[in-house]
């Protein structure tokens, strides 16, 4: 600790903070205008200059200088106020004075700044700048003539979205924010608003619609992708006004301008009941009624094994784990599964390969009555875990990572605080990215290698990587104790590194040059997505990343970790859960002598149900195991499985189906009851994000006809013999967490395998398949993945922000192959695989190479998976329609 | 927004060949780090402006953002996205041309030309432009067109040349032997010279020149009989303080760097001669390249560096060339490059170039700038001798520091201190300008006074003219009277005057400039290099260049003086950098010493020397 003094008192503050952290630690004032927690520091504003003794004769930027041993700082005196009143005359004088009309008004950093430091009056007068507002940006209007040059937007686009969209133009005096002379090329985050210490930047969703002042705030987790961030909601009256950021301003086009999905006129608030073969409206009675006994009629024909529940990501863990428990402590069976099948389950069953399922032994508790949300386990001296879930990497330490590995993901698309968090490591000098992918994305901008392989050839890359980095370093030994390394290089022979280069189309040297950046970090990320997983081998994807890791990881070093993306808001938290047909909650075996005992004395059973896609199979074939009736928990199965017009048709022999949803989506349409459930704010219940947090939802909305998952899972059970009553979600977290330790120590907030549990991890080398052969020959390859604004197809409503934005689904074609097709932007399509066809717009993207095409899988049409079989990569034939 | 005055400008209609040259830019910098200004510079250069389908290209070809590439560009006053003429004339505003009557030649220009100030001719040959600074103030009044540089401008020679232009003889810059004279034209002191020993006497495009002046020597004596350390020490020994105007000891900046393990290093050489009235680098960088080059790969060795830059301001055309070619010639002759000296030693140096930016002479803008970002200063610490270009520790030295090596290591740092004074030791390239008979460059030991200065070098006062004051060091430092002309011009008995000695420049000025107008020019030139990044510098430069035009207006009050008074300690107090930080000085310090002029403009509505029309 360092001793210091501010303003006389004596204070003790820690090496490497400014003077500025260090007086707002201990409350005392010091006023600032460009300076923002979020940012690095720049100096600029000068407003928070401070006399330093020892130090030159001019007084400091607070904001800029470290604190010191034996530092005397004076934060107030003549001398300070007459250069701050100076500083801030002369911001004001460059300020449009319009107050009345400014939306920031009650939040403004310049008025409350004007007001502390008294200033009487501005005796100055300059050029007014006449830089006309921009209202015809989308989302956020822009008033330069506002703009204090404070930098912070600037900055915050840079440096953390990485978009750099707004940047200073021309010099000195004349220096104003501005785009350039090309289009605004913006991620519509919205995240400069909430930066902006004046109105400057202002948010359209929220203008002239409240005073800041008026507003009532309520804390949460953002609902739409598996980021977890956590938001302010403002409300007037009990409606949203807007959702801000004020801590670090970062939220994407999503999280920011998703919500008005909640006033959606698509948006289901009565439930269906399915009278004569058509859905029509009903009372909750009479629906509850209805799914029950069409329930139960199969139940009692065909026996507990006839009903398949599909659990959802996008429900929250406490609606979850009932669901399981239903179909475990009520029918006795595990025949349910989730659509994380499709990818992320898949991730999580190779880490369970190479580095084993995640245990914790010796954890303290349960204790009683912990808080809400809240583990009532402890960690102790002799906590110990294991298992993959100490290999999973935390948000916040992913800026610590000194080297990144992006393999087949457009990072920011596929879960943007990731894209963020990659940003804030690139800030470091020494930070080295290698971005391998099939087509371009914006990282390869700061990309130290970029690697540009086929698609699909994602295992012959990491192969190549592993045997480069073998034959640089024949010796190289994993970090941890590892099985099967001999077996494992064995099988790494099948090729020379020269035929894995030539086979994944990337250069030799290329490859070299990432292993050697990998051999080298101390602190290596490895992030993947759902793009890569989506594969038909995407379970061989990520054992070839879980191999990689095993072999150049330094697992405990702060950011060096796995990121595998769980895309939605709790698809790690409903895999976390046991809505899988082979794990109970907290990922145990079925066998797992911890097994919760849900119910009483009842065992689990030892039988593993059918996967969702093992479900399709037995349908198809008739097979006397296949499910009679579904119940699925949201989640629209016909947009998200692959091959639709077989899905549609193997649903079809379902005898009867209960689908709860939001809104009435193809699926749902199938359905013979759907009851329409709460989202967002609408409901209370927790989240587990993709790296681990866990985040919680607050009901600060009325819910109109719609109920909450939980409770239509409480009232179908009880309606079907399993009775169950819970008072509040808190109540099934807390029932649910006494039975996982590996929660120990968990709480809002905190993330799961970062809560202090000591990690002894091994690892054992898994072989992967090398075969990367896409069936078919039509000539291009069509990858199907995520868009920047969108976030399933829940963003896809209206009147979301972010259709403003991304209003449809194009398929994206290099400008060279769309010019061969005759094709320009805009133009109609024919999208045909050997499975199905559809039509779509054609969009131009120059980072897509030639062969390559790109569709959204958000939309309801154009419907990617009408022309997939069994992956999102399929080859296609592209025509003008 | 700028989107409206671009929207205005029709699209531009480039040829296929020239898009293909556009290409042929991209594809050559792709991979060179830093590269956005060399791109744009070439790209300007070939196709004569950078229109938004430009920048289209080179964002996605450099994978640069948009909004960056504007940035950068409209940082830099020499980039256009609009076309102009074939001829960019550019009339030099600076505080040297204005007192020797700027203002009124670039009206004459408007007259003659028949267009106004950044318009262009209806023939499309000439566009008319200011520029804050050229840098040949002993040539003033000056201006530029395209890479030449005309001096002594009167409406006659500025006819002249005019219809020079228009019969089709424009001079070709490569051609030139140096931008304005010979220094055989100059009178040298009789003392042997260090810096300018072989400018004038060699042909600074034939190696071989230098070498049968023995060139080379000194970095072949350090790097095979010495160990860097014993260079660094030599360097600490010859006491040698920066010429680039601060004056902080070399050898201390260099034994700072050298035991750092970071690497790599880079070495800077500062040649973003940019401080009005500074005009003598651009002598060495003509007259006798290879030396910058060898003091640049002796300090390489020294700190453990193994790249260089030359970063020489946009308008020294010729500089850029000598110095291109030069490190061409170094290379093949295996000056620069791999293994010098059969050793393990390798320095390599690429020549940068500014476009337009006084700030990027301060050392940190610089890098900036090297980095391909708008010039904005960084915060110190940490100093680039820790952290600077890409992070890495950092040398930046000026021109005629570097250029000093060779000899101090040749002749030793013993033998180099025993010239000038204890203060400012070693030789130093005195530039004397303005309303003196001969405005020249001479290097002398350091420590000659102001007097001398004037009458040896200069050639005594103009005719009629009679000495009133001396801005000392350049525009940003402040100016002194009669009273110091037997003032040794070094670095510390300067300070103890209100002068400096920044880059050695002298700006003498005569019973014919009024302090006050004066004032006005050098808060003009402030106001228009202020990079903007601060809040004080940024609205203070152009706040006191308001209120000083208002007083050469008569329309002044007493409280705009105590204003200036006020904001310009604000200024001092709180500025980013030294551009702030010094930019009342010249106020601050004509007030002090001219006090009654200052008050006659205001309360008499008289201006002595004549020169502001008092309304």
């Amino acid at each position: 600790m360092i001793n210091l003094t501010i303003d006389g008192r004596a204070i003790q503050a820690e090496p490497g903070k400014t003077i500025l952290e260090v007086a707002r630690e201990n409350g005392i004032f010091i006023p600032y205008l460009c300076y923002h927690p979020a940012l690095k520091p720049i100096g600029s504003c000068r407003i928070c200059v401070v006399e330093v003794k020892p130090g030159p004769p001019r007084p400091l930027p607070a904001c800029a200088t470290y604190v010191a041993e034996g530092q005397e700082v004076v934060t107030a005196s003549p001398r300070l106020t007459a250069i701050r009143q100076e500083l801030m005359k002369l911001v004001l004088i460059n300020h449009a004075l319009e107050c009345p009309i400014c939306d920031k008004g009650g939040e403004c950093e310049l008025q409350e700044l004007t007001h502390a430091l008294g200033v009487p009056e501005v005796d100055l007068t300059a050029i007014p700048a006449t830089s006309p507002p921009d209202y015809e940006s989308l989302l956020v209007e822009r008033h330069t003539d506002r703009c204090v040059t404070c930098g912070r937007c600037v900055r915050l686009c840079r440096d953390h979205v990485g978009a750099m969209a707004i940047n200073f133009m021309q010099r000195g005096y004349f220096t104003e924010l501005g785009s350039g002379l090309l289009p605004l090329d913006c991620e519509f985050c919205g995240s400069c608003i909430d930066i902006c210490p004046v109105g400057a930047l202002i948010n359209k969703q929220f203008k002239y619609r409240a005073r800041a002042w008026e507003v009532t705030k309520t804390e949460m987790v953002c609902p739409f992708c598996g980021g977890g961030c956590t938001y302010e909601l403002h409300l007037k009256d009990g409606e949203i006004m807007r959702v801000y950021n004020g801590e670090t301003a970062l939220l994407c086009g999503r999280g920011r301008f998703g919500w008005p999905v909640l006033s959606s006129p698509e948006r289901l608030r009565t439930p269906l009941v399915r009278v004569n073969g058509e859905l029509k409206e009903a009372t909750w009675e009479e629906a509850l009624t209805a799914a029950a006994g069409g329930l139960k009629a199969v139940l009692e024909e065909a026996g507990p094994g006839a009903l398949y529940g599909v659990g959802s990501p996008r429900a929250t863990n406490e609606a979850n784990y009932l669901f399981q428990k239903f179909f475990r402590a009520g029918l006795g069976t595990n025949n349910l599964d989730n659509p994380a099948r499709l990818h992320y389950v898949k991730a999580l069953s190779a880490l369970g390969q190479v580095f084993g399922w995640p245990e914790v032994k010796e954890a303290d508790g349960p204790h009683p009555k912990p808080p809400a949300y809240t583990s009532p386990f402890t960690v102790k001296e002799d906590t110990k875990g294991s298992g993959f879930t100490f290999v999973l990497g935390f948000l916040e330490e992913l800026p610590r990572a000194d080297a990144a590995l992006i393999l087949g993901a457009d990072l920011t698309p596929e879960l943007p605080p990731l894209g963020w968090g990659v940003n804030a490591a690139r800030q470091k000098d020494d930070f080295k990215l290698v971005v391998a992918n099939p087509r371009g994305t914006k990282f390869d901008r700061w990309a130290t290698v970029s690697l540009r392989y086929k698609p699909g050839a994602e295992r012959l890359v990491v192969a190549g990587l592993m045997k480069a980095l073998l034959t640089a370093k024949p010796d190289l030994a994993p970090a941890v104790p590892a099985q099967g390394f001999e077996e494992f290089k064995e099988s790494l022979k099948k090729f020379s590194l020269k035929e894995y280069a030539s086979r994944a189309g990337v250069e030799v040297a290329d490859l070299e040059a990432a292993a050697a950046i990998l051999a080298q970090a101390q602190a290596p990320a490895i992030l993947f997505g759902t793009e890569l997983l989506s594969q038909d081998k995407g379970d061989m994807n990520a054992l070839a990343l879980a191999d990689l890791f095993l072999l150049v990881g330094k697992p405990g070093t702060p950011g060096s970790a796995l990121y595998p993306v769980a895309d939605k808001a709790n698809t790690r938290g409903v895999c976390e859960l046991g809505v899988l047909p082979d794990r109970l909650p907290g990922l145990l075996p079925l066998d797992s002598p911890a097994a919760p005992a849900f119910w009483g004395d009842k065992k689990v059973a030892q039988q593993p149900g059918p996967t969702l896609l093992e479900v399709l199979d037995l349908l198809e074939q008739d097979a006397p195991e296949a499910p009679r009736a579904l119940w699925a928990l949201g989640g629209d199965l016909l947009r998200w499985l692959p091959n639709r017009s077989r899905t549609e048709k193997l649903l079809g022999k379902v005898k009867f189906m209960v689908v709860q949803d939001a809104f009435r989506t193809d699926t749902a349409k199938l359905a013979d009851v759907v009851l329409p459930v709460a989202i967002h704010a609408e409901q209370e219940g927790s989240f587990i994000s993709s790296t681990g947090r866990l985040g919680v939802l607050k009901a600060a909305l009325t819910a109109d006809g719609v109920l909450p998952d939980w409770q239509i899972i409480c009232r179908l059970a009880s309606a079907l013999g399993v009775p169950m009553s819970y008072r509040n979600p808190a109540q099934i977290f807390a029932e649910f967490a006494r039975q996982i330790p590996l929660y120990a120590g968990l709480a809002p907030k905190k993330a799961v395998g970062k809560t202090g549990i000591p990690a002894e991890l091994k690892g054992t080398f898994v072989p992967f398949d090398l075969d990367i052969s896409l069936p078919g020959r039509r000539p291009f390859t069509l990858i199907i993945g995520k868009v920047l604004q969108h976030s399933g197809s829940y963003t896809t409503h209206e009147p979301c922000g972010t259709l403003v934005v991304t209003p449809e689904g194009a398929v994206s074609l290099n400008p060279e192959d769309a010019a061969q097709l005759e094709l320009k932007a805009g133009d109609k399509a024919r999208v045909i695989s050997s499975h199905g066809e559809v039509e779509a717009k054609v969009a131009l993207d120059p980072l897509l190479p030639a062969g390559v095409a790109f569709l959204p899988e958000h939309f309801a049409q154009p419907a990617a998976q009408m022309l997939t079989l069994n992956s999102n990569l399929v080859r296609v034939s592209i025509q003008k329609a | 927004m700028i989107t409206c005055s671009c929207a205005a400008t029709p699209p531009a209609q480039l040829t296929p060949a020239q898009w293909e040259k556009i290409d042929a830019i991209i594809a050559k910098y792709k991979d060179v780090p830093g590269n956005l200004m060399p791109v744009l510079q070439e790209v300007q250069e070939a196709i004569g402006y950078l229109p938004p389908e430009v920048q289209d290209r080179l964002a996605e070809g450099l994978n640069i953002p948009g909004s960056h590439i504007f940035g950068v560009m409209s940082f830099y006053s020499m980039y256009t996205w609009r076309p102009k003429g074939k001829y960019v004339i550019r009339f030099c505003e600076s505080p040297p041309c204005h007192v020797l009557g700027a203002e009124n030649l670039l009206q004459m220009a408007q007259e003659e030309l028949g267009i106004g100030l950044n318009q262009t001719t209806p023939d499309g040959l000439f566009t008319l432009e200011t520029s804050a600074c050229l840098g040949v103030c002993e040539v003033a009044p000056a201006m530029q067109i395209n890479e030449v540089v005309h001096g002594h401008l009167t409406r006659e020679r500025f006819r002249q040349i005019i219809a020079d232009y228009r019969a089709g003889m424009a001079p070709d810059y490569t051609t030139l032997t140096c931008t304005t004279y010979e220094i055989s034209r100059y009178k040298q002191p009789p003392t042997d010279l260090v810096l300018l020993k072989n400018v004038g006497k060699i042909d600074p495009e034939n190696i071989d020149d230098y070498l049968a002046a023995g060139g080379w020597q000194a970095l072949k004596k350090a790097v095979t009989t010495m160990t860097p350390e014993q260079v660094v020490e030599e360097v600490k020994t010859s006491g040698i303080r920066g010429r680039g105007g601060a004056g902080f000891p070399a050898g201390l900046k260099w034994s700072f760097t050298r035991p750092l393990t970071v690497t790599p290093k880079y070495i800077i050489c500062n040649a973003d001669e940019g401080e009005p009235g500074t005009i003598k680098d651009r002598y060495i960088m003509e007259g006798d390249p290879q030396k910058i080059l060898e003091g640049m790969a002796i300090a390489g060795y020294a700190v453990g560096a193994s790249q260089g830059y030359i970063y020489v301001r946009g308008e020294y055309y010729l500089s850029k060339h000598r110095l291109a070619k030069a490190i061409e010639q170094a290379r093949a002759r295996g000056f620069l490059g791999k293994n010098l000296f059969g050793t393990d030693f390798s320095f390599d140096i690429e020549v940068r170039s500014g476009f337009g930016c006084y700030i990027c002479g301060e050392e940190t803008a610089l890098i900036e700038s090297i980095e391909g970002k708008r010039g904005y200063p960084r915060m110190k610490p940490p100093f680039p001798g820790v952290s600077g270009l890409w992070g890495k520790p950092t040398i930046v030295n000026n021109v005629e520091t570097l250029a000093s090596v060779p000899a101090i290591i040749e002749k030793g740092g013993a033998w180099y201190k025993s010239l000038g004074t204890p203060d400012t030791t070693g030789t130093k390239i005195y530039q004397i300008i303005g309303h003196v008979a001969t405005p020249q460059i001479v290097e002398v030991p350091a420590g000659i006074t102001l007097r001398e200065l004037i009458d040896t070098y200069g050639g005594g006062m103009r005719p009629g003219s009679t000495f009133k004051f001396c801005q000392t060091g350049g525009a940003s430092a402040g100016i002194v009277t009669a009273a110091a002309l037997d003032t040794p011009l070094d670095f510390g008995s300067l300070a103890q005057v209100g002068g400096a000695l920044g880059s050695g420049t002298m700006l003498v000025a005569d019973q014919s400039v009024c302090v006050v107008d004066f004032v006005r020019a050098v808060a003009k030139f402030f106001a228009h290099e202020s990079c903007g990044q601060c809040t004080p510098c940024r609205e203070g430069t152009p706040l006191i260049l308001r209120t000083v035009n208002r007083i050469c207006r008569g329309q002044g009050t007493l409280e705009d003086l105590a204003l200036l008074e006020r904001l310009g300690a604000a200024m001092i107090d709180a500025s980013f950098c030294p551009l702030g930080q010094t930019a009342p000085a010249p106020f601050l310090s004509a007030y002090k010493n001219f006090r009654q002029e200052f008050e006659d403009h205001i309360t008499k509505k008289v201006c002595a020397a004549g020169v502001c029309r008092l309304g």
